[in-house]
């Protein structure tokens, strides 16, 4: 089980159903969690939910696409908390789309949303938390950045994350910072129909599709503090499905 | 919930890492077997876990033998009723350049390393599947990936991944997980024994600059373990502070 009592930490794009799942969970395992998202009504009532189960937290309107809402975020947080401890970068909008189909106006969108988001905070919250000797950062990707038809803008993004998580982990390496990226397979939606789940469950090794719970107890082992000789790492969430792709290197 | 009354047999468990684990287990509610080749290290493990009031049973048994397995897992069902948990720990190595290398090294190798983890895997599955639960978690090692001197340790260690990937997409259909930890330099008292040039020379390429801890695999094995990590199937998770990320 996840030590991660009176740690705080940071969740970027938290009120998607997976960034719900990882900051309830990390409130309940007794962390400060700051849920951060660009819709303030949303961010009100992940905070209401988190705090009537008793959880700590506070909540942040952030464009996390935008460098200079990043950084005064970082540093309001620590200047009223002392420290961050754990990032979970989890801004994610799936937007794979065929190529013919990507206009600019897209392909910029899904960098900044599923890339420059992720640079933006770790770029402000790698140097603090190598200062404090101490942090636990994790990326949520996706199984689709092995490649898919048609969700070539998708992939692209999210194999940077790969490339950038090992970089980073081996930069703080030393520092007790690790650096991890935490990649979901098919996790169901509440907008799923039954027979559209039953129908993508079949293209799993373990017939099911995943919950937002499954990935947010793997984001918690990550964030634990007895994790800490695990950095670098690429770790998919996908009842088996990765077993299907090859990396071919 | 957890881990909490399952039955977990972890092979080569009266040392190292596979003793820290049973340890973790057993205090965290599950009914732990102790197995390893040599009798007087699982007696004197067996001993000093009850003492401390954990659930644990002791097997001798040589995991490279069919009819050893068999009868150690028949032995497990026998006394605790199931069999949920397979950690398929036990191992060694014989290191050395190619041309110094006999035809023991690498069967004595690939035996224990590899064909124990089969013949575990399936004695075990048999078990699992009627009653569709059952999680197997296989110890490899970052020295998959391959480096010099070692050919039995890093082919026998590469089909445990394979292996892994196999359980995974044939049982994860029926309720059973299998799964991968690829552990790197772990401090356990061999290292005690390696000259300091040795020891230097290695925590030169650890990114992280220090060794990994029995506990820090303990903790994986029982993540991977737990009952509510059903959707986490046919990976290799490597516990090896980053080392992983260049080989040789
Ligand atoms: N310690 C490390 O740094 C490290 C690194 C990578 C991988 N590993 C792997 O982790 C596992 C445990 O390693 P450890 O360092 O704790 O080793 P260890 O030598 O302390 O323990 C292994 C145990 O397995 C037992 N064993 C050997 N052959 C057996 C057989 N045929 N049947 C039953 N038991 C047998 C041994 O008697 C021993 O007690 C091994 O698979 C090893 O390859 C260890």
């Amino acid at each position: 089980m996840e030590v991660v009592k009176d740690r705080v930490a940071i969740v970027s794009g938290a009120c998607d159903a997976v960034g719900a799942a990882i900051s309830t969970r990390l409130a309940q395992k007794g962390a400060t969690v700051i849920v951060s998202d660009s819709d303030p009504a949303k961010v009100d009532a992940l905070l209401e939910e988190i705090q009537a189960a008793d959880g700590k937290a506070l909540g942040m309107t952030v464009d996390a696409a935008d460098p200079a809402q990043v950084k005064a975020f970082v540093a309001k947080t620590i200047a009223d908390l002392g420290k961050v401890d754990i990032l979970v970068n989890n801004v994610d909008t799936q937007n794979g789309t065929p190529i013919q189909e990507v206009s600019d106006a897209l392909w910029q969108a899904g960098l900044g949303a599923n890339l420059n988001a992720v640079f933006y905070f770790c770029r402000e919250l790698v140097p603090h938390m190598r200062a404090n000797q101490y942090g636990r950062i994790i990326t949520i990707g996706n199984l689709e950045y092995m490649g898919l038809p048609g969700k070539s803008n998708y992939a692209a993004v999210k194999s940077a994350i790969f490339g950038l998580t090992r970089a980073l982990a081996l930069e703080s390496a030393r520092d007790d910072v690790t650096v991890n990226c935490v990649a979901k397979g098919d996790i169901a939606s509440a907008d799923m129909s039954p027979e559209a789940i039953e129908k993508q469950a079949k293209g799993i090794p373990v017939k099911r599709l995943g919950t937002p719970e499954d990935v947010a107890r793997t984001v918690g082992f990550f964030a634990s503090d007895t994790s800490k000789y695990i950095t670098g790492q690429t770790f998919f969430v996908c009842g088996g499905k990765s077993a299907y792709f090859s990396m071919s290197i | 919930m957890g881990i909490k009354n399952r039955v977990a047999l972890i092979t080569g468990s009266a040392s190292g890492i596979g003793k820290q684990t049973a340890r973790r287990m057993a205090e965290n509610g599950a009914k732990v077997v102790i197995n390893d080749i040599v009798p007087e290290k699982v007696e004197e493990t067996v001993a000093e876990f009850a003492a401390a009031g954990l659930t644990v049973m002791g097997q001798v048994a040589d995991i490279a033998n069919k009819a050893s397995v068999d009868a150690m897992v028949q032995a497990v069902v026998d006394n605790f009723g199931s069999l949920d948990i397979l950690v398929n720990n036990a191992g060694m190595e014989r290191a050395g350049a190619l041309r110094k290398l006999s035809e023991a090294d690498w069967d004595i190798t690939v035996n224990i390393n590899l064909k124990g983890a089969f013949l575990c895997s399936q004695a075990a599955h048999n078990h699992m599947v009627p009653n569709t639960h059952g999680r197997i978690i296989n110890i490899a090692s970052r020295a998959w990936l391959g480096g010099p001197g070692q050919a039995p340790y890093s082919s026998a260690k590469a089909g445990v991944v394979g292996l892994t990937r196999v359980l995974a997409l044939e049982l994860g259909t029926k309720g059973v997980t299998a799964n991968c930890i690829a552990p790197g330099l772990i401090y356990t008292p061999m290292w005690d024994e390696l000259p300091e040039k040795n020891q230097k020379f290695l925590l030169s390429k650890q990114p992280t600059g220090r060794l990994g801890e029995t506990d820090d695999i303990a903790h994986t094995i029982m993540f991977l373990a737990d009952d509510e990590s059903g959707f986490i199937n046919g990976q290799v998770i490597y516990v090896c502070g980053g080392r992983s990320l260049f080989s040789g």
